[in-house]
């Protein structure tokens, strides 16, 4: 199956092609260029693996929650994408895709993943995952709360931007903070499930988490 | 040729379809007033994330109503700048990763000559060159017309635009946002000489606007009278009589500075576009000043004056027929950008 996978909802700019069972993908870290790359990587992609764009069956993108621009270039990237090749999409967490890499990287058979990315405003992104039994359980849903609120004892591993200074550990997990989410990923998470799993676009959303925008 | 239109630069997302033999053959526009109406004015976040949320259904919509699907496009136009730069970038990210898809050219409109060319749309249209008077909520310009792509700048505003000074009359006022079509409904029931607002610029040469002196002389006469009010009626009739004091003072300043601008440059048309050409009084009054000093007036219907998806698809069709514009993959938004840069 020929897919192709979109995470920019950091600064890392990702994008991943997965054709004849074999994942290619172009990662660069560059704030506020995503718009500008995303396009022209894909084609780069395309034309390396000799792919022509109407071979490509289906789109999995990085969700959020993150940047806000970011995660909307990601999602309207996609929109415009899945309509004009009339193609199915997965939408995948940025935390359980950085979770997955944690998990991919080391594969163990029993670790506790926490993920927190800086949500700015002194905030967090954050959510915690266990590797059980050769699969990765969620154990709490995306969240945005102070770094104060998060309990940080009993993981394993912790992943994510908020771990460079906003969330104090306790304990003494392996630390990741410069852990980007990356595209790859999203294709090893949904290769061969993702004809069972993929949506209409339409039926797809953001996840922005952070709901209030407006300060007065 | 057919071409996709898209809109997304402020709190209105605009599809439309424009055939250049059919002309528009289908037209979808959502507009988010109610979401931001609560807050006084447009909070870009949210537009940015309701464009988001409505762009597909809007563009099946559009799809359906022409019975095209998007591989039978030629082209696809969408707004490139200037506005809001998060709202810009759904419906660039949308329009030209559609393009790239098909591998159609993407045509990048400028939002304010898709408001210049959106009485384009109508049977009766003018021809280039003419004079345009661009009256929006983020501008007010009187442009020098001669062709496509060939713009100069006659006059500017120098501090607010014309649809943000009937908007900020109207939250003056109490009235709801954006309040334009609030100002000119009440004016209807008001004494438009019981106040002589200030005619701002119009004793100084040149074509450049200011409205913010107007702004404040009707403030202070709205401060000073309302609470000599005694009665629902009487200060019913004070809004009324104010806003329709304001609006003949804006009116006639962007009349007299039309009309100067017809004499300087000898154009014989006169193209208003953009909000506040949906003002009727503002229609009529230059419709009979081109009576007797020899222009045509040429106005887009009601439901073009506002953003929209058709003036963007017909903007895009023309640019598409005069520029020899090839596929390419590089998204980019352009919050600020002047016509003049165009060519
Ligand atoms: N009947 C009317 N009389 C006066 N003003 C009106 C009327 N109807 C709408 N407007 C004004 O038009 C403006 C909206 O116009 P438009 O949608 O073209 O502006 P915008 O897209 O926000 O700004 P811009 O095009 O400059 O980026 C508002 O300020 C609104 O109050
Ligand atoms: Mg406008």
């Amino acid at each position: 199956m020929n897919l192709i996978a979109i995470e920019t909802s950091t600064e890392n700019c990702s994008v991943a092609l997965l054709h004849a069972g074999n994942i290619t993908s172009r990662d660069k870290v560059a704030p506020q260029k995503h718009a500008e790359l995303v396009l022209g990587f894909i084609d780069e992609l395309l034309s390396e693996q000799g792919l022509k764009k109407t071979q490509v069956e289906g789109i999995v993108f990085g969700q959020g929650p993150g940047a806000f621009t970011g995660v909307r270039i990601a999602m309207s990237v996609v929109q415009g994408l899945a309509l004009a090749w009339e193609v199915p999409v997965i939408a995948i967490s940025t935390m359980h895709n950085m979770a997955h890499q944690i998990w991919h990287k080391a594969p163990v058979k029993q670790q506790k993943i926490l993920v927190a990315n800086d949500a700015r405003m002194g905030e967090v992104y954050w959510a915690a995952f266990e590797v059980q039994n050769e699969s990765l359980l969620r154990l709490t849903e995306d969240a945005l709360h102070a770094p104060e609120a998060i309990k940080t004892e009993g993981f394993d591993v912790c992943a994510g931007s908020a771990f460079y200074s906003m969330v104090k550990l306790k304990g003494d997990a392996d630390v990741f903070a410069d852990s980007l989410p990356n595209a790859a990923s999203l294709i090893q998470m949904t290769q061969g499930n993702f004809k069972t799993n993929a949506q209409h676009i339409s039926a797809i959303k953001p996840a922005y988490i952070r709901e209030k925008v407006v300060f007065n | 040729m057919k071409i996709l239109g898209i809109e997304s630069s402020c709190d209105e997302t605009g599809i439309a379809i424009y055939d250049t033999k059919a002309g528009l053959i289908a037209d979808q526009l959502y507009s988010q007033i109610e979401l931001h109406a609560q807050y006084g004015g447009v909070v870009p976040e949210l537009a940015s994330r309701d464009h988001v949320r409505k762009i597909v259904p809007l563009i099946q919509q559009t799809c359906d109503e022409a019975g095209l699907t998007l591989k039978d496009l030629d082209a696809v136009a969408y707004t490139a700048g200037p506005g809001l730069v998060g709202a810009l970038l759904v419906g660039a990210c949308v329009g030209k990763s559609i393009a790239w898809a098909l591998d159609k050219p993407a045509v990048e409109v400028h939002h304010m000559e898709g408001h210049l060319l959106a009485p384009l749309l109508e049977d009766d249209k003018p021809e280039f060159p003419f004079l345009c008077l661009l009256v929006s909520g983020g501008h007010t310009l009187l442009v020098d017309v001669q062709a496509l792509g060939s713009y100069k700048i006659l006059g500017d505003t120098l501090d607010d635009a014309a649809g943000e000074a009937f908007d900020k009359t109207a939250k003056l006022l109490g009235l709801p946002y954006p309040g334009g079509r609030y100002i000119a409904a009440l004016a209807e029931q008001g004494d438009e000489k019981r106040f002589k607002f200030p005619r701002p610029m119009l004793n100084r040469p040149g074509l450049d606007f200011s409205f913010s002196g107007l702004k404040t002389a009707t403030r202070m006469t709205w401060e000073k009278h309302i609470v000599t009010c005694s009665n629902d009626a009487e200060k019913n009739q004070l809004q009324a009589d104010v806003a329709a004091s304001f609006q003949a003072a804006v009116i006639e300043t962007l009349a007299k500075k039309c009309l100067r601008a017809i004499e300087q440059t000898g154009h014989q048309q006169l193209v208003v576009s953009g909000g506040v050409s949906a003002n009727t009084s503002l229609r009529e009054t230059l419709a009979q000043m081109g009576e007797v000093h020899h222009f045509k007036s040429f106005f887009p219907s009601m439901k073009y004056c506002t953003d929209n998806g058709a003036m963007i698809a017909v903007a895009g069709a023309m640019r598409f027929q005069h520029k020899d514009i090839k596929p390419h993959n590089l998204i980019k938004a352009y919050p600020r950008w002047s016509l003049e840069q165009l060519s």
